[in-house]
């Protein structure tokens, strides 16, 4: 998979907050996937707001994920957009 | 992924007084230390030591309110947290919550890739040169093994590891501030296999696991 693979991924969304598994399909905990609806677009409008580069969770942000039960995923583990990140966190983890 | 419970169980297991040889004191809970804060006090504006946060714990976290006494920042790979003020630990008036990465410093686990067992702890002499934490309590560093243990029993958190051991063999081959997008260009089959490590064995992610822990 390529850069550009990356920045494409799905951004899924779990409506179960208490659903760990971020990616289930289940019929209990449906996958909302594009194309979205008005309120979805919202969920993804805040989801890209934590995608890399000075991207804090603030605690409104973080209340939203709260209520909303969001989890952000991509088929293979990684947020989208993570290639503009620099490498350098990995240095010194504590 | 840990589930709820399974983070709860986890931060039980390490829910004991901590020891060294000199004092009985749970680190970053008390004012008294010889290292200054230097874990607690970092923050993106005064580097340090990057306080990671394990594969959905981040949303166990918000759950319980974490986010409001640390900033949390998604990495794309990883979440890490810096406390809001300098020389304040962000995890001081919520010890309930202190995420496993503080819970465990500055201790690594010794892994026996062959038995996929933890089988000791050693402290990380390169990155925690002020950690005023010598020894661990015998009960403690038992307990750290199980903890331990029990991380690595789910399949999420080894390729965590995984993938930070390559990435962070990646980042040793380059110049300090290279992105991804940069070092992939450069070196195109270490993207494939940081993209593709749910692809690896069992055998494989408990090697690079161990790598990592006993990296530099």
């Amino acid at each position: 998979m390529n850069i550009n693979n990356v920045n494409n991924t799905t951004i899924q969304i779990a409506q179960d907050t208490k659903n760990t598994n971020i990616n289930n399909d289940s019929a209990e905990n449906p996958v909302l996937t594009s194309p979205a609806t008005s309120q979805e677009n919202n969920i993804l409008g805040r989801t890209s707001e934590l995608n890399f580069s000075a991207n804090f969770i603030s605690n409104q942000i973080a209340n939203q994920l709260k209520e909303l039960g969001e989890s952000v995923s991509t088929d293979n583990g990684l947020s989208s957009d993570f290639a503009n990140n620099s490498l350098d966190f990995v240095r010194n983890l504590k | 992924m840990f589930t709820e419970q399974q983070f709860t169980t986890l931060y039980q297991m390490l829910d004991l007084p901590f020891f060294n040889l000199v004092a009985n004191i749970d680190c970053g809970s008390t004012t008294f230390s010889t290292c200054h804060r230097f874990c607690c006090g970092c923050n993106s504006k005064q580097p340090g030591p990057t306080k990671w946060l394990l594969p959905n714990e981040v949303f166990f976290l918000v759950e319980n309110n974490f986010h409001t006494f640390a900033d949390i920042q998604n990495l794309g790979y990883m979440f890490i947290y810096n406390s809001h003020q300098s020389l304040t630990c962000a995890c001081e008036k919520i010890r309930e919550y202190r995420p496993f990465c503080c819970r465990i410093f500055p201790f690594r686990p010794v892994l026996d890739v062959n038995t996929k067992k933890v089988t000791d702890i050693f402290r990380n002499h390169v990155h925690d040169s002020p950690c005023w934490i010598s020894f661990p309590s015998h009960l403690w560093k038992a307990k750290a093994i199980q903890a331990w243990h029990f991380v690595f029993s789910d399949l999420d958190n080894l390729r965590f590891f995984s993938r930070i051991y390559l990435i962070l063999d990646l980042a040793k081959k380059l110049p300090l501030g290279t992105s991804f997008s940069d070092a992939f260009k450069i070196y195109p089959a270490e993207e494939r296999k940081i993209l593709s490590i749910e692809t690896l064995s069992l055998d494989e992610l408990w090697t690079l696991s161990a790598k990592y822990f006993l990296s530099t």
